[in-house]
Protein backbone atom coordinates (compact mmCIF):
# COMPACT_ATOMS: atom_id res chain seq x y z
CA UNK A 1 0.00 0.00 0.00
CA UNK A 2 1.81 3.80 -1.05
CA UNK A 3 0.63 6.03 1.21
CA UNK A 4 1.29 9.72 -0.16
CA UNK A 5 1.61 12.77 1.94
CA UNK A 6 -1.02 14.94 3.02
CA UNK A 7 0.60 17.59 1.60
CA UNK A 8 0.29 16.20 -1.79
CA UNK A 9 -3.16 14.84 -1.21
CA UNK A 10 -4.66 18.64 -0.06
CA UNK A 11 -3.24 19.58 -3.49
CA UNK A 12 -4.69 17.26 -5.17
CA UNK A 13 -8.31 17.80 -3.88
CA UNK A 14 -10.45 20.02 -5.64
CA UNK A 15 -12.24 22.84 -4.16
CA UNK A 16 -15.31 21.78 -6.35
CA UNK A 17 -15.08 18.36 -4.51
CA UNK A 18 -15.74 19.98 -1.29
CA UNK A 19 -17.78 22.96 -1.47
CA UNK A 20 -21.25 23.65 -0.34
CA UNK A 21 -23.88 24.21 -3.21
CA UNK A 22 -25.60 26.71 -1.08
CA UNK A 23 -24.52 30.22 -2.41
CA UNK A 24 -26.41 33.91 -0.97
CA UNK A 25 -26.01 36.71 -3.00
CA UNK A 26 -26.94 40.13 -3.88
CA UNK A 27 -26.15 42.93 -6.64
CA UNK A 28 -24.76 46.04 -5.30
CA UNK A 29 -27.48 49.25 -5.88
CA UNK A 30 -29.76 47.03 -2.78
CA UNK A 31 -30.19 49.02 0.13
CA UNK A 32 -28.15 47.09 2.79
CA UNK A 33 -31.12 46.87 4.69
CA UNK A 34 -32.48 44.33 1.99
CA UNK A 35 -29.32 42.43 1.72
CA UNK A 36 -29.08 42.06 5.50
CA UNK A 37 -32.32 40.60 5.94
CA UNK A 38 -32.04 38.16 3.00
CA UNK A 39 -28.98 36.79 5.12
CA UNK A 40 -31.22 36.45 8.11
CA UNK A 41 -33.44 34.59 5.60
CA UNK A 42 -30.87 31.95 4.19
CA UNK A 43 -29.18 31.95 8.14
CA UNK A 44 -25.85 33.27 6.00
CA UNK A 45 -23.23 35.06 7.29
CA UNK A 46 -22.28 36.36 4.31
CA UNK A 47 -23.95 37.79 0.73
CA UNK A 48 -21.72 37.97 -2.66
CA UNK A 49 -21.84 41.34 -4.12
CA UNK A 50 -22.14 40.33 -8.22
CA UNK A 51 -23.27 42.28 -10.79
CA UNK A 52 -24.59 40.33 -13.81
CA UNK A 53 -22.61 37.30 -12.25
CA UNK A 54 -19.42 38.91 -11.67
CA UNK A 55 -18.13 39.58 -7.89
CA UNK A 56 -17.89 43.10 -6.97
CA UNK A 57 -17.44 42.15 -3.49
CA UNK A 58 -18.08 40.44 -0.20
CA UNK A 59 -20.92 41.81 2.40
CA UNK A 60 -19.87 39.77 5.99
CA UNK A 61 -21.36 39.78 9.53
CA UNK A 62 -18.09 41.47 10.16
CA UNK A 63 -19.57 44.47 8.09
CA UNK A 64 -22.29 44.70 9.67
CA UNK A 65 -20.67 44.83 12.67
CA UNK A 66 -17.70 46.94 11.95
CA UNK A 67 -19.68 49.14 9.72
CA UNK A 68 -23.19 49.58 9.81
CA UNK A 69 -24.40 48.99 13.95
CA UNK A 70 -23.79 51.79 16.10
CA UNK A 71 -22.86 53.92 13.28
CA UNK A 72 -25.83 56.17 12.38
CA UNK A 73 -25.69 54.76 9.14
CA UNK A 74 -29.05 54.94 6.61
CA UNK A 75 -30.44 51.39 6.31
CA UNK A 76 -31.41 52.15 2.94
CA UNK A 77 -28.04 53.54 1.03
CA UNK A 78 -26.61 50.95 -0.90
CA UNK A 79 -24.87 47.81 0.36
CA UNK A 80 -21.70 48.76 -1.96
CA UNK A 81 -20.90 51.33 0.58
CA UNK A 82 -20.28 48.63 3.16
CA UNK A 83 -19.20 46.40 1.33
CA UNK A 84 -15.58 44.72 1.02
CA UNK A 85 -14.50 45.27 -2.80
CA UNK A 86 -13.09 43.58 -4.63
CA UNK A 87 -12.44 40.33 -2.26
CA UNK A 88 -9.86 37.55 -3.03
CA UNK A 89 -11.50 34.90 -5.26
CA UNK A 90 -10.53 30.65 -5.34
CA UNK A 91 -11.46 28.91 -8.98
CA UNK A 92 -13.15 25.62 -8.19
CA UNK A 93 -10.70 23.74 -9.86
CA UNK A 94 -8.05 25.38 -7.24
CA UNK A 95 -6.69 22.90 -4.36
CA UNK A 96 -8.59 22.62 -1.17
CA UNK A 97 -4.57 22.96 -0.01
CA UNK A 98 -4.59 26.22 -1.57
CA UNK A 99 -7.65 27.44 0.40
CA UNK A 100 -6.51 26.34 3.28
CA UNK A 101 -3.56 28.88 3.12
CA UNK A 102 -5.08 31.52 2.18
CA UNK A 103 -7.80 31.48 5.13
CA UNK A 104 -4.91 30.78 7.23
CA UNK A 105 -3.06 33.88 6.31
CA UNK A 106 -5.82 36.01 5.88
CA UNK A 107 -9.07 37.06 7.62
CA UNK A 108 -11.25 35.24 5.33
CA UNK A 109 -14.06 33.15 6.17
CA UNK A 110 -15.89 33.64 3.43
CA UNK A 111 -14.11 33.32 -0.35
CA UNK A 112 -15.95 33.30 -3.80
CA UNK A 113 -15.61 31.08 -6.41
CA UNK A 114 -15.84 32.27 -10.00
CA UNK A 115 -14.97 30.02 -13.00
CA UNK A 116 -12.64 30.71 -15.67
CA UNK A 117 -14.82 33.60 -17.10
CA UNK A 118 -14.53 35.23 -14.29
CA UNK A 119 -18.30 34.30 -13.47
CA UNK A 120 -19.33 33.58 -9.89
CA UNK A 121 -20.18 30.07 -9.25
CA UNK A 122 -20.22 29.74 -5.33
CA UNK A 123 -18.66 30.12 -2.32
CA UNK A 124 -16.02 28.08 -0.01
CA UNK A 125 -16.89 28.47 3.82
CA UNK A 126 -13.91 28.07 6.40
CA UNK A 127 -16.52 25.65 7.85
CA UNK A 128 -16.24 23.55 4.59
CA UNK A 129 -12.72 23.38 4.79
CA UNK A 130 -12.43 22.08 8.81
CA UNK A 131 -15.07 19.88 8.09
CA UNK A 132 -13.58 18.15 5.75
CA UNK A 133 -9.93 18.20 7.38
CA UNK A 134 -12.27 16.45 10.21
CA UNK A 135 -13.29 13.38 7.65
CA UNK A 136 -9.92 13.78 6.18
CA UNK A 137 -9.08 12.19 9.70
CA UNK A 138 -11.18 10.80 11.00
CA UNK A 139 -10.40 8.30 13.80
CA UNK A 140 -8.02 11.38 14.76
CA UNK A 141 -10.59 13.90 15.22
CA UNK A 142 -13.93 11.85 16.15
CA UNK A 143 -12.33 8.95 17.67
CA UNK A 144 -9.76 10.50 19.95
CA UNK A 145 -9.34 9.20 23.75
CA UNK A 146 -10.76 11.79 26.52
CA UNK A 147 -7.23 11.80 27.84
CA UNK A 148 -4.66 12.28 25.17
CA UNK A 149 -1.70 9.43 26.05
CA UNK A 150 -4.30 7.46 28.12
CA UNK A 151 -3.30 4.23 28.38
CA UNK A 152 -5.78 1.60 30.22
CA UNK A 153 -4.44 -0.31 33.11
CA UNK A 154 -7.59 -2.81 33.70
CA UNK A 155 -9.61 -3.94 31.36
CA UNK A 156 -13.00 -2.01 30.63
CA UNK A 157 -15.68 -3.07 33.60
CA UNK A 158 -12.56 -4.69 36.26
CA UNK B 1 -1.67 -11.54 6.04
CA UNK B 2 -1.98 -10.69 8.90
CA UNK B 3 -4.53 -11.79 11.51
CA UNK B 4 -5.22 -11.34 14.93
CA UNK B 5 -3.62 -8.74 16.93
CA UNK B 6 0.47 -8.55 16.49
CA UNK B 7 1.99 -8.15 19.98
CA UNK B 8 4.17 -4.49 19.61
CA UNK B 9 7.06 -6.51 21.75
CA UNK B 10 7.35 -10.36 20.18
CA UNK B 11 5.32 -10.10 17.21
CA UNK B 12 3.38 -13.02 18.30
CA UNK B 13 -0.42 -12.90 16.66
CA UNK B 14 -2.89 -13.34 19.55
CA UNK B 15 -6.68 -13.50 19.43
CA UNK B 16 -8.36 -10.08 18.88
CA UNK B 17 -9.51 -8.47 21.65
CA UNK B 18 -6.64 -9.99 24.27
CA UNK B 19 -5.73 -8.16 26.69
CA UNK B 20 -2.35 -9.91 26.98
CA UNK B 21 0.15 -11.46 24.89
CA UNK B 22 -0.08 -15.13 25.06
CA UNK B 23 3.13 -15.56 24.30
CA UNK B 24 5.32 -12.91 25.99
CA UNK B 25 2.29 -11.21 28.49
CA UNK B 26 2.97 -8.08 27.13
CA UNK B 27 0.01 -5.33 27.52
CA UNK B 28 -1.73 -5.09 24.62
CA UNK B 29 -4.49 -2.51 25.88
CA UNK B 30 -2.57 0.28 24.03
CA UNK B 31 -2.91 -1.18 20.71
CA UNK B 32 -5.97 0.28 19.50
CA UNK B 33 -5.53 3.93 20.30
CA UNK B 34 -5.24 6.01 17.59
CA UNK B 35 -1.79 6.82 16.91
CA UNK B 36 -0.31 9.73 14.43
CA UNK B 37 1.33 7.71 11.38
CA UNK B 38 5.19 8.80 10.92
CA UNK B 39 5.36 11.59 8.68
CA UNK B 40 2.00 12.83 8.67
CA UNK B 41 3.02 16.34 9.97
CA UNK B 42 -0.33 17.86 10.04
CA UNK B 43 -2.03 14.27 11.93
CA UNK B 44 0.74 14.11 14.44
CA UNK B 45 0.65 17.82 15.41
CA UNK B 46 -3.35 17.29 15.57
CA UNK B 47 -3.31 14.54 17.74
CA UNK B 48 0.24 15.46 19.99
CA UNK B 49 0.05 19.20 20.00
CA UNK B 50 -1.97 20.94 22.94
CA UNK B 51 -4.60 23.71 22.08
CA UNK B 52 -2.27 25.99 24.17
CA UNK B 53 0.01 26.17 20.96
CA UNK B 54 -2.71 28.04 18.99
CA UNK B 55 -3.15 30.81 21.53
CA UNK B 56 -1.57 33.76 21.18
CA UNK B 57 -2.53 35.65 24.48
CA UNK B 58 -4.19 39.14 24.04
CA UNK B 59 -7.26 38.45 22.55
CA UNK B 60 -9.47 37.31 24.53
CA UNK B 61 -12.66 39.16 25.08
CA UNK B 62 -14.99 38.75 28.18
CA UNK B 63 -18.37 40.73 28.72
CA UNK B 64 -20.77 40.03 32.10
CA UNK B 65 -24.66 39.03 30.79
CA UNK B 66 -26.14 42.37 31.71
CA UNK B 67 -23.71 44.61 29.43
CA UNK B 68 -25.94 45.88 26.93
CA UNK B 69 -25.40 44.46 23.58
CA UNK B 70 -24.52 47.82 22.33
CA UNK B 71 -21.18 47.97 24.50
CA UNK B 72 -20.56 44.59 23.35
CA UNK B 73 -20.77 46.41 19.36
CA UNK B 74 -18.87 48.92 20.56
CA UNK B 75 -15.53 46.82 22.15
CA UNK B 76 -15.88 44.71 19.12
CA UNK B 77 -15.56 47.41 17.07
CA UNK B 78 -12.43 49.31 18.90
CA UNK B 79 -10.42 45.87 19.33
CA UNK B 80 -11.13 44.45 15.95
CA UNK B 81 -12.91 41.11 17.21
CA UNK B 82 -15.10 39.16 15.86
CA UNK B 83 -15.90 37.36 19.13
CA UNK B 84 -16.41 37.36 22.68
CA UNK B 85 -17.15 35.48 25.97
CA UNK B 86 -19.75 35.99 28.46
CA UNK B 87 -19.58 34.95 31.57
CA UNK B 88 -21.21 34.95 35.19
CA UNK B 89 -20.41 34.41 38.91
CA UNK B 90 -17.33 33.27 37.65
CA UNK B 91 -18.41 30.87 35.17
CA UNK B 92 -18.53 30.45 31.63
CA UNK B 93 -22.62 31.13 30.08
CA UNK B 94 -22.22 32.43 26.67
CA UNK B 95 -20.63 33.32 23.55
CA UNK B 96 -21.29 36.26 20.93
CA UNK B 97 -20.08 36.29 17.54
CA UNK B 98 -20.79 38.61 14.58
CA UNK B 99 -22.87 36.12 13.34
CA UNK B 100 -24.63 36.33 16.48
CA UNK B 101 -25.58 40.65 16.48
CA UNK B 102 -26.21 39.56 12.70
CA UNK B 103 -28.70 37.31 13.30
CA UNK B 104 -30.45 38.89 16.14
CA UNK B 105 -29.71 42.86 16.48
CA UNK B 106 -29.36 43.70 12.88
CA UNK B 107 -32.16 45.06 11.33
CA UNK B 108 -34.59 44.62 14.48
CA UNK B 109 -36.50 48.07 15.61
CA UNK B 110 -35.21 47.62 19.42
CA UNK B 111 -32.10 49.57 20.30
CA UNK B 112 -29.18 47.58 20.78
CA UNK B 113 -27.95 49.63 23.87
CA UNK B 114 -31.21 48.62 25.49
CA UNK B 115 -30.72 44.91 24.31
CA UNK B 116 -29.11 42.74 26.80
CA UNK B 117 -26.18 40.72 26.26
CA UNK B 118 -28.00 37.65 27.59
CA UNK B 119 -30.66 37.76 25.06
CA UNK B 120 -28.51 37.74 21.63
CA UNK B 121 -25.34 35.15 22.87
CA UNK B 122 -25.23 31.34 22.26
CA UNK B 123 -25.70 29.92 25.37
CA UNK B 124 -23.73 27.10 26.91
CA UNK B 125 -21.03 27.32 24.22
CA UNK B 126 -18.61 24.16 23.91
CA UNK B 127 -15.28 24.80 24.89
CA UNK B 128 -11.77 22.90 25.12
CA UNK B 129 -9.21 23.17 28.03
CA UNK B 130 -5.35 24.18 26.96
CA UNK B 131 -4.24 21.11 27.40
CA UNK B 132 -6.18 18.80 24.75
CA UNK B 133 -5.14 17.94 21.51
CA UNK B 134 -5.85 19.78 18.55
CA UNK B 135 -8.25 17.27 17.47
CA UNK B 136 -10.72 18.09 20.15
CA UNK B 137 -11.00 21.91 19.33
CA UNK B 138 -11.34 20.16 15.79
CA UNK B 139 -13.95 18.43 16.20
CA UNK B 140 -16.05 21.11 18.17
CA UNK B 141 -15.70 22.71 15.75
CA UNK B 142 -16.72 20.59 12.69
CA UNK B 143 -19.63 19.08 14.43
CA UNK B 144 -20.86 22.14 16.12
CA UNK B 145 -20.13 24.28 13.18
CA UNK B 146 -18.13 26.58 15.89
CA UNK B 147 -15.90 29.42 14.00
CA UNK B 148 -14.56 30.06 17.56
CA UNK B 149 -13.85 28.07 20.42
CA UNK B 150 -13.14 29.22 23.73
CA UNK B 151 -10.10 27.66 26.24
CA UNK B 152 -10.24 27.37 29.52
CA UNK B 153 -7.85 26.07 32.34
CA UNK B 154 -8.34 24.33 34.24
CA UNK B 155 -10.42 26.39 36.81
CA UNK B 156 -12.74 27.44 34.71
CA UNK B 157 -10.85 30.91 34.00
CA UNK B 158 -10.86 32.03 30.15
CA UNK B 159 -7.79 32.29 28.98
CA UNK B 160 -8.47 32.19 24.84
CA UNK B 161 -9.93 31.86 22.03
CA UNK B 162 -9.78 29.90 19.47
CA UNK B 163 -10.13 30.09 15.68
CA UNK B 164 -10.68 27.99 12.82
CA UNK B 165 -8.24 30.35 10.85
CA UNK B 166 -5.63 29.84 14.22
CA UNK B 167 -6.38 25.49 13.51
CA UNK B 168 -5.76 26.28 9.93
CA UNK B 169 -2.85 28.52 10.10
CA UNK B 170 -0.97 26.09 12.76
CA UNK B 171 -1.62 23.24 10.81
CA UNK B 172 -0.40 24.68 7.40
CA UNK B 173 2.65 25.81 9.09
CA UNK B 174 3.51 22.36 11.14
CA UNK B 175 2.84 20.59 7.53
CA UNK B 176 5.24 22.27 5.99
CA UNK B 177 8.75 22.41 8.13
Amino acid sequence: MTTKSVDALLKEKKIFQVVNPKLVQARPEMPVQSVIQIMQEKQSGYAVIAESNRVVGIFTERDVVMKVLNKDVDLNSPVSEFMTPDPFVLTPQDSVGAAMDLMGDKRFYHVPLVNDNGELVGILSVRTLIRFLAAFYPTEVYNLPPVPGQIMETPEGG
Amino acid sequence: MQTGLKCPSCGHANLLGNDRCEQCFASLMTSDLPRPKKGDKIQNAMMTDPVSALLTGADLLVASTTDSVGDIIRVMQEKQKRCMVIYKDKKLVGIVSDRDILFKVANRDKDPKKMKVESVMTPNPEFVTADDPIAFVINKMAMGGFRHVPVLAADGTPLSIVSIKDVLAYLKNRGKN
